[in-house]
């Protein structure tokens, strides 16, 4: 008796390929086997195809996408080993060694707790026994649970069955803009026939591997991504206490209300270049003061004691630098990147305009912000347009 | 881990992250470790040089994920801020009479994101920071 299996799909290569590039994952020089198991829900229906990646460094295999109700093409990439047909043999034979022998006359993979998954024994059609892979314990036969209430450990439970009809419905919208996207990438048919992951082939092949990894975006002198030019600019800190004066300096000439950071300095009440002070903890409002009062009101100045990632990409979006505080030090930030794919952690990056060193300052592209601890942000808003 | 794995992450992450040309053809120079004020290791500063200026700078932290990849508008000359020897020269230059000066080590003012060479006084309770061209005399419990 053999593992049912089944072709795999060229955009579950593709994203293989894309997750290589992005060096997430290491699979360079591998293949995707030219066929995969066949993973059933429990309630019957094809569910992914568990497929070896041959040849690359260490054993491993792909989760791939047969329902589109899973939402993606691709479920999961594990470095392990994956042959069907031992663990058939390894299932048999443990079945066989049972006290009381079971006859069966077909055997299937099933997913029963996704992604957990099973070898089922059947004859005629009806299951005999559902041994858990690897443990080889019996998997016990369904129970009634009360309305809400989740699946324990070591329970059998549809996939399918049990998702909800909005799950469903965003699942197959989801699959299917992943699969449109990546329709995109599949004109590499040399290597599509060859099932290569190659990083620098891929990336010869195609020329949207930006526009899938990456959601970027800096300021602007208008919201027309198409113009751009650099229209945001460095400003270092004259003493090595005003890194807050630089930083309101930067995001002042943003918008064209050019001042001395002694004169900035003054209003923050920061002292002089012969004897600064840096801002007290405690008088932050001051910045929201200095924006609103040296553009007479020009500019609404916020302040967020509880900075997110999603704050940065909306002020960013919306043509708008912030300046961002962190322990100790005061910065301004122009831009962000989220590069990744949607199922990986991603990498989230900001744009900073940094003043320190005194007199210098540097641009850092990219920060990583989740290596960073964000104190407060301020934003700026036009309100005379 | 030894350099040559900073190095290599280094590489990495510049393949990943860094798009202007001169950055990518810079020389990756040996890592520096940054110092907390206690002495524990911080980070590590992974220089970028090319025809003797710093372009730019990798900050890893110890498990080397990336921290930040930072560049200067007007690159600085890279001996000030990786030739120990200049480091100290310049710190000389704010010294008193009299005052002997440590060895540099590169450690950060206040925030992590400031990073500068602390340059001890042993004759007494005061170091001086380095920044490039910006030189602090830092008085033990001073500001």
């Amino acid at each position: 008796m053999a593992a049912e299996i089944s072709r795999p799909s060229p955009h579950a290569w593709a994203e293989l390929n894309l997750l290589n590039l992005s060096r997430v994952v290491r699979l360079e020089g591998a293949r995707l086997a030219r066929a995969g198991t066949v993973v059933h829900d429990l309630n019957g229906e094809p569910l992914f195809l568990r497929t070896p990646i041959e040849g690359g460094e260490d054993d491993a295999y792909a989760d791939i996408a047969i329902d589109p109700r899973v939402g993606a093409p691709l479920l999961s990439v594990s470095q392990a080993e994956w042959d069907a047909n031992a663990l058939y043999q390894e299932a048999a034979e443990t079945l066989r060694s049972r006290r009381r022998a079971v006859s069966f006359n077909d055997a299937r993979f099933v997913a029963f707790s996704f992604p957990k998954v099973a070898i089922q024994f059947l004859r005629d059609g009806h299951e005999v026994a559902l041994l858990e892979l690897y443990t080889w314990r019996q998997v016990p036969p369904a129970r009634k649970r009360k309305k809400n209430e989740p699946p324990g450990d070591f329970e059998r439970w549809s996939f399918l069955a049990e998702l909800p009809a909005n799950v469903v419905t965003r699942n197959r919208r989801r699959f299917t803009k992943r699969v449109r996207e990546l329709d995109k990438l599949l004109p590499g048919r040399e290597l599509l026939a060859r099932r290569l992951i190659d990083a620098d082939r891929f990336a010869s092949y195609i020329d949207r591997i930006d526009l899938l990894l990456s959601d970027t975006r800096e300021l602007h002198y208008s919201m027309s991504n198409a113009d751009h030019h650099p229209c945001y600019e460095l400003r270092g800190q004259q003493t090595s206490v005003w890194c807050v004066a630089a930083s309101v300096q930067m995001l002042l000439d943003f918008y064209r209300y050019n001042y001395l950071q002694t004169r900035l300095a003054t209003e923050l009440g920061l002292g002089t270049l012969g004897s600064p002070s840096g801002l007290p903890y405690g008088d932050e409002q001051l910045v929201v003061d200095t924006l609103e009062d040296l553009t007479s009101d020009a500019l609404n100045a916020g302040m967020n004691w509880s900075p997110s990632w999603s704050e940065f990409r909306t002020e960013i979006r919306a043509n708008r630098p912030l300046i961002s505080f962190i322990p100790g030090h005061s910065r301004t930030v122009a831009g962000y990147t989220r590069a990744g794919l949607p199922w990986i952690s991603p990498f989230r990056g900001l744009l900073v305009y940094d003043p320190w060193p005194p007199n210098v300052g540097v641009i850092t592209r990219w920060e990583n912000f989740d290596t960073q601890t964000y104190r407060v942000t301020f934003n700026a808003r036009l309100t005379l347009v | 881990m030894n350099r040559a794995d900073i190095r290599a992450a280094a590489e990495k992450l510049r393949r990943k992250v860094v798009d202007d040309p001169a950055g990518l053809d810079a020389t990756i120079e040996d890592p520096i470790p940054v110092e907390t004020p206690t002495g524990e290791l911080d980070s590590w500063f992974v220089a970028l040089t090319a025809d003797e200026q710093l372009l730019g700078f990798f900050q890893l932290e110890p498990d080397l994920v990336l921290h930040r990849y930072s560049t200067f508008d007007r690159p600085p000359l890279a001996a000030d801020w990786l030739d120990r020897g200049a480091i100290r020269g310049r710190a000389r230059t704010a010294a008193d009479d009299g005052d002997r000066l440590g060895e540099p080590t590169l450690t950060y003012l206040s925030s992590r994101d400031r990073l500068a060479w602390r340059v001890p006084i042993a004759n007494r309770p005061a170091a001086i920071y380095v920044s490039g061209e910006h030189i602090e005399v830092v008085v033990a419990g001073g500001a």
